[in-house]
């Protein structure tokens, strides 16, 4: 007996054919399939009070904020938008964008390293995308070259080098692909008279 | 005689772009004739009232490296060489008699024009230990001033740790230490404050009826900075 329901539930999900039913359970699928086109005929309706009961429940369950927040942002949405405010906002996620990438997440470091009276200073900038970045200052009477910082290893994006330098404050700028002059972000920064922004390094006197 | 020789073969060493670099890549960047000769008349006053010249050199080096017009630069360097001479004669009047160093004048300067008053400089010389070199503590009080520190109470903490003798390796961090607590919110004293307690540095002790200004007491400094 457990065996033929089996066979029949089997029937009834599509996973066996009617000629694989025995010629009693042929009958009785039949008689489902004949109840399932009656079904399909009917038109049965719920009481009143069913409705009623039901709609009530809905309308007392909480809400949850998120979900409307999340339907709301989901949503396809067509948004008015002037020629000139997408030129801004698309000048803005420029600017965001260069920013993120050009920000180191370190300033320049000193070391605590003397050779020959002068301090070991790591400078660090980061640019991932860049293809060379170079530190220059007063140290180097700005050369346009600077000293070239080597691109990390580990592709963190990160460029680094060490200069020595003597002890005292020093200005400084880091040149990216040969032609962008960018200050250290980390760094405190002092106008250059020339209309632009450069870097201040504290360089202590260390005494090995 | 001698010296104006010697301050005009200096100043044509310069000039020349004989300027020895610290590390190898590309060669220094020279002036054009035409800066040059614009310069020299700055550069050559500059060296007779002993001013730093090579921090005038600097600065015109770096506006021929930025691509600037021989005029601008000009303009850049003369302005700088005021700052230097005021700042100069503010360290000279300080001590009179006893040397100033070329760093303790270019930062004394700096610092004159990021804020700092010319007696708060003129205070920080006279009750420093003879010898220290005051370039880092004027660099760190103009980051101070700059960062919104009133610059009496600015004085007075840089005053205090000198006279302390702090190392200068501890002074430095102060600057990065207050943009820490004025990024949580603290107003500029009191990220001083908390600066200079979290690295467990010294605080001046408060004059009452002052705001910053009447500790110096004036004894002076000998001589011995080069």
């Amino acid at each position: 007996m457990k065996h033929e329901h089996e066979l029949l539930t089997r029937y009834l999900d599509g996973e066996l054919p009617r000629e694989a039913l025995p010629p009693e359970l042929q009958a009785e699928a039949d008689a489902f399939h004949g109840m399932f086109e009656d079904l399909k005929q009917e038109r049965i309706s719920a009481p009143p009070w069913v409705r009623t009961a039901v709609m009530s429940r809905v309308r007392a369950a909480p809400r949850a904020r998120w979900r409307d927040l999340l339907g709301w942002l989901v949503t396809p949405k067509l948004v008015p938008l002037s020629p000139v405010t997408a030129m801004v906002v698309l000048a803005a996620g420029v600017a965001i964008a260069a920013a993120v990438r050009y920000q180191p997440t370190a300033p320049s470091q000193v070391a605590a390293q003397v050779q020959d009276g002068r301090v070991m200073t790591r400078f660090i900038f980061l640019a991932p995308e860049a293809s060379s970045v170079a530190v220059t200052g007063d140290f180097v009477d700005w050369r346009k070259g600077g000293i070239p910082l080597e691109r990390d290893p580990s592709g963190n994006g990160m460029w680094v080098g060490v200069v020595r330098l003597e002890p005292g404050v020093h200005q400084y700028v880091f040149v990216v692909n040969g032609t962008e002059w960018r200050p250290d972000p980390n760094a405190p920064a002092l106008n250059d008279g020339y209309g632009q922004k450069n870097s201040m390094l504290l360089v202590p006197q260390i005494r090995s | 005689m001698l010296r104006s020789l010697v301050t005009a073969l200096a100043v044509s060493t310069l000039l020349a772009g004989n300027l020895t670099a610290q590390a190898g890549g590309s060669p220094a960047p020279r002036l054009s004739p035409e800066t040059e000769a614009l310069l020299r008349p700055v550069l050559d006053s500059a060296a007779q009232d002993s001013l730093p010249v090579s921090a005038l050199q600097s600065k015109a080096l770096e506006g021929a490296a930025k691509g600037r017009p021989p005029a601008e630069i000009l303009a850049v360097v003369r302005g700088l060489a005021g700052r230097l001479r005021q700042a100069r004669s503010v360290l000279s009047q300080a001590v009179p008699g006893a040397p100033v160093a070329a760093g303790d004048i270019v930062t004394a300067a700096e610092a004159m024009a990021g804020g700092a008053r010319p007696e708060d400089v003129a205070r920080l010389r006279k009750n420093a230990p003879p010898g220290a070199s005051l370039e880092i503590p004027y660099a760190v009080l103009g980051e101070l001033v700059r960062r919104g520190v009133p610059v009496g109470q600015a004085s007075d903490v840089v005053d205090h740790l000198v006279e302390s003798k702090v190392p200068e390796a501890r002074i430095i961090e102060i600057p990065a230490r207050v943009d820490v607590a004025i990024r949580l919110g603290a107003p500029p004293v009191a990220a001083l404050g908390r600066a200079l307690h979290g690295l467990g540095l010294p605080v001046p002790p408060p004059v009452p009826g002052s705001k910053g200004r009447g500790r110096g007491r004036g004894r002076g400094r000998g001589g011995g900075r080069g």
